[in-house]
């Protein structure tokens, strides 16, 4: 990848994950590579667990919300079962000041789900962190 | 005609191509042009409702070229935000007529490449918001409503050699994927194989409501569209949390296909309480006068003094719920019909905002009317606050309650017709009955004037019967120039100008006659604060004539040469020594302005003290 004379640099976002009885999800950002959010979800429980997955939303430090989905449809996940969303589009400046201006900055992925039934959001704090991209792979 | 001064402030933004932010929605539709309809939307709390042709509240007269470019760059150049560009577009497409909303579709085409294309796509978070937007449009668009197939055709080709490259980023992989996939669907077909009820049988038992859904949307035939819906519908039943929903699945089922939405009837059923999600809903309104005009904008701010935008919209959906009698869990305000919700719910219809700047559109979003008459406005400043009772089944359940400021109007002024002539007489009516502002209706025989002043602004403020002012003197008369010096001679001295005339007397202002109506309580110093605001006031005497110029002296006579001649002996001889020319006389002096007249009085201002309301 070329970048003129701009500095290129790399995020990296605290670790997110939320362990329930029932569910338990696991986030994964990639703002620069894929330009998506892993999010890993597994049903612990008994019953089917209902995702909103069109109503996925990420909401930015100045209050801008962007939806994301999945890049490819998907339905419940079934007991036991782990499942894997990339959602996306999900980018981020890769260089200079604009990419700069990100670090610290916190990001807030918004997922409904349902759980027997029962409807809630699942909040997940993203706080990035930018540093030049040739340090980040020291 | 007597005529209302000093309000040249509020008519100087008169120019055609100055567009006044912030911009109500009944000015966008007044304007109707595509430069008025982009810096609307780009406002905060804009409304799309602007763009909805058939709405009832202010809406675009028309759809034309110069509109839709203007739409259409404001989004690729960012002017409006991608989430209310979406929603304007979105109401276009659903209420045009069929051959203006596929034109609207055939002309967003080029602009998907565009973004599609773009270098800055997989850096730029705002250009992949842009792309997002219009292609959601594009792919849940209602049934139906096609581009134009020589149009959509060779640009889904371009996609899918697009996709065998691998030059194509990710996130435009991910967008021309989904779009691909999606006309797979139009042709009855998903991932290779054709569509049939035993599919829908599968998915419908992995819980896939994106897939459904996606049929429900696109698939070609309507049977098989509507078989799509009841396996969304079946899926949406075995998830929800109403127990009385999943006991009564069959009838839930038919329901939802005939309406769209499980509404309850509230004819025999009590609503209990009903409430907001508050977060979003808390703003102050400003009330902008144009009294000369006597028309108000309704603007929100969040504070006294802070900035001002447009009123936001209430939408009722996602932010209303209600305890209705009968039900396990509150009841929200139905879903549109194309989300097949099942759960109970409260038909928009059984809403209402008992407010008279209210009105309710078709997506279950209510909106006010932000340009009035004053004479409408007035009735709002009775309420401390913008309140807004909110009813469900005819009966008053909730209501929101907002902050509510009048900017303060200039002073008005209200002259005599001619100069030196008497001040109109005015009756001034000033209700007291809100302890934070006061009303002044005016009576005077230009018309009716109403304006609504906050306490903290009176002071400031002024009615005033007021004298015209005093006739212009008459100029003197220039004095004649000097005559003109025969030769050799001086010219003779110009004379004075006459003195200029005397200033007409300013007129007396007029009889002022005020009734303080005090509402329920003590008048308390009213009054006398009131007699410093609403005076009768003396015009101005007129000022002097100009003293006439006096007159130039006349000019020199000519010089005349020496002549002489030679004698019989050779020498000269002097016949004439000649003279030198004359010299120019002198002017004469200015003549002495004249007098300016002598100022009016004020004239009589009387008050009335009533109690009650006026």
């Amino acid at each position: 990848m070329f970048f003129g004379c701009a500095t290129p640099y790399a995020y990296r976002f605290d670790a997110m994950s939320r362990d329930d009885t029932e569910v338990s999800a696991e986030v994964r950002p990639d703002p620069t590579g894929a330009r998506e959010i892993l999010l890993s979800l597994t049903n612990h429980g008994a019953e089917p667990v209902q995702v909103g997955w069109t109503r996925i939303s990420v909401r930015a430090p100045d209050g801008q919300v962007t939806p994301l989905r999945p890049d490819a449809d998907l339905g419940w996940v079934q007991p036991g079962q782990t499942q894997l969303a990339h959602l996306g589009p999900f980018t981020l400046a890769a260089v200079g000041d604009a990419a700069l201006a990100n670090d610290g900055a916190h990001f807030e992925l918004e997922v409904p789900i349902t759980v027997h039934r029962e409807r809630t959001l699942f909040r997940f704090p993203l706080v990035a962190h930018v540093q030049p991209f040739e340090e980040s792979r020291r | 005609m007597r005529r209302l001064l000093p309000l040249a402030a509020s008519l100087v933004a008169g120019c055609a191509a100055h567009l006044q932010l912030p911009m109500t929605s009944g000015e966008v539709a007044r304007l109707g042009s595509g430069a008025a309809l982009v810096a609307y939307l780009g406002q905060p709390d804009a409304t799309a409702a602007v763009c909805d042709v058939s709405a009832a509240g202010p809406h675009l007269p028309r759809f034309d070229r110069d509109l839709r470019d203007a739409l259409i760059d404001g989004l690729l150049e960012g002017a409006v935000t991608p989430l209310v560009w979406g929603k304007c577009t979105e109401a276009l497409l659903k209420r045009l007529p069929g051959a203006e909303a596929t034109a609207l579709l055939d002309a967003l085409a080029p602009a998907y490449v565009k973004l599609l294309t773009s270098s800055k796509l997989q850096t730029d978070p705002l250009v992949a918001a842009r792309l997002a937007v219009l292609h959601r449009l594009y792919v849940d668009r209602k049934a139906g409503l096609d581009g134009t197939p020589q149009r959509v055709a060779p640009m889904l080709d371009d996609l899918l050699r697009a996709l065998a490259q691998p030059a194509l980023g990710s996130i435009a992989t991910r967008f021309a994927t989904e779009l691909l996939a999606n006309a797979d669907v139009e042709r009855g077909v998903w991932e290779g194989k054709a569509v049939d009820e035993s599919l829908m049988n599968v998915l419908a038992a992995a819980g896939n409501e994106m897939t459904l859904s996606r049929f429900a949307l696109r698939l070609p035939s309507p049977a098989l569209r509507d078989e799509a819906k009841r396996h969304l519908i079946r899926v949406h039943i075995a998830q929800s949390p109403f127990a009385e929903v999943r006991d009564n699945a069959a009838a839930v089922e038919d329901q939802v296909m005939r309406d769209g939405h499980n509404a309850v009837s509230l004819a025999e059923l009590t609503v209990q309480r009903a409430w907001f999600d508050g977060a979003a809903l808390q703003r102050s309104v400003l009330v902008e006068q144009n009294v000369q005009a006597q028309t108000a904008r309704v603007l929100a701010t969040d504070s006294r003094g802070g900035p001002t935008s447009v009123l936001p919209e209430l939408s009722m959906r996602g932010t209303l719920s209600a305890q209705v009698q009968g039900f396990s869990r509150p009841l929200a305000i139905c879903n549109r019909s194309r989300e097949l919700d099942v759960d109970p719910c409260i038909a928009v219809a059984e809403v209402t905002l008992d407010h008279p700047l209210a009105y309710l559109d078709k997506g279950a979003t209510f909106h006010f009317r932000d340009t009035l008459p004053m004479a409408e406005v007035v009735s709002l400043a009775q309420s401390d606050d913008f309140t807004v009772p909110v009813k469900i089944g005819g009966r008053d359940v909730a209501g929101l309650s907002w902050g509510l400021w009048f900017q303060a109007p200039q002073p008005l002024t209200f002259t005599g017709p001619t100069p030196g002539s008497i001040g109109p007489p005015l009756v001034v009516r000033v209700g007291l009955g809100n302890l934070r502002r006061l009303t002044f209706d005016i009576d005077a025989p230009g018309g009716r004037f109403v304006a609504v002043v906050e306490n903290d602004d009176v002071a400031a403020f002024r009615v005033s019967s007021r004298g015209a002012q005093g006739s212009v003197g008459d100029n003197g008369s220039s004095g004649s120039a000097g005559s003109t010096g025969s030769e050799c001679e001086s010219g003779g001295p110009g004379s004075d100008g006459g003195p200029g005339g005397a200033g007409g007397p300013g007129g007396n202002g007029g009889g002022v006659h005020v009734i303080v109506a005090c509402g329920a309580g003590p008048c308390g110093d009213a009054p006398a604060r009131l007699a410093k605001v609403i005076v009768s006031e003396g015009g101005a005497g007129g000022p002097g004539g100009v003293g006439g110029a006096g007159g130039a002296g006349g000019s020199g006579g000519s010089r005349r040469s020496a002549t002489t001649h030679t004698d019989s002996d050779g020498n000269s001889v002097t016949d004439d020594p000649g003279c030198s020319a004359g010299s120019s006389g002198l002017s004469g002096s200015n003549g002495p302005s004249g007098p300016d007249g002598t100022a009016g009085r004020g004239g009589p201002v009387s008050f009335e003290v009533v109690f009650g309301l006026l």
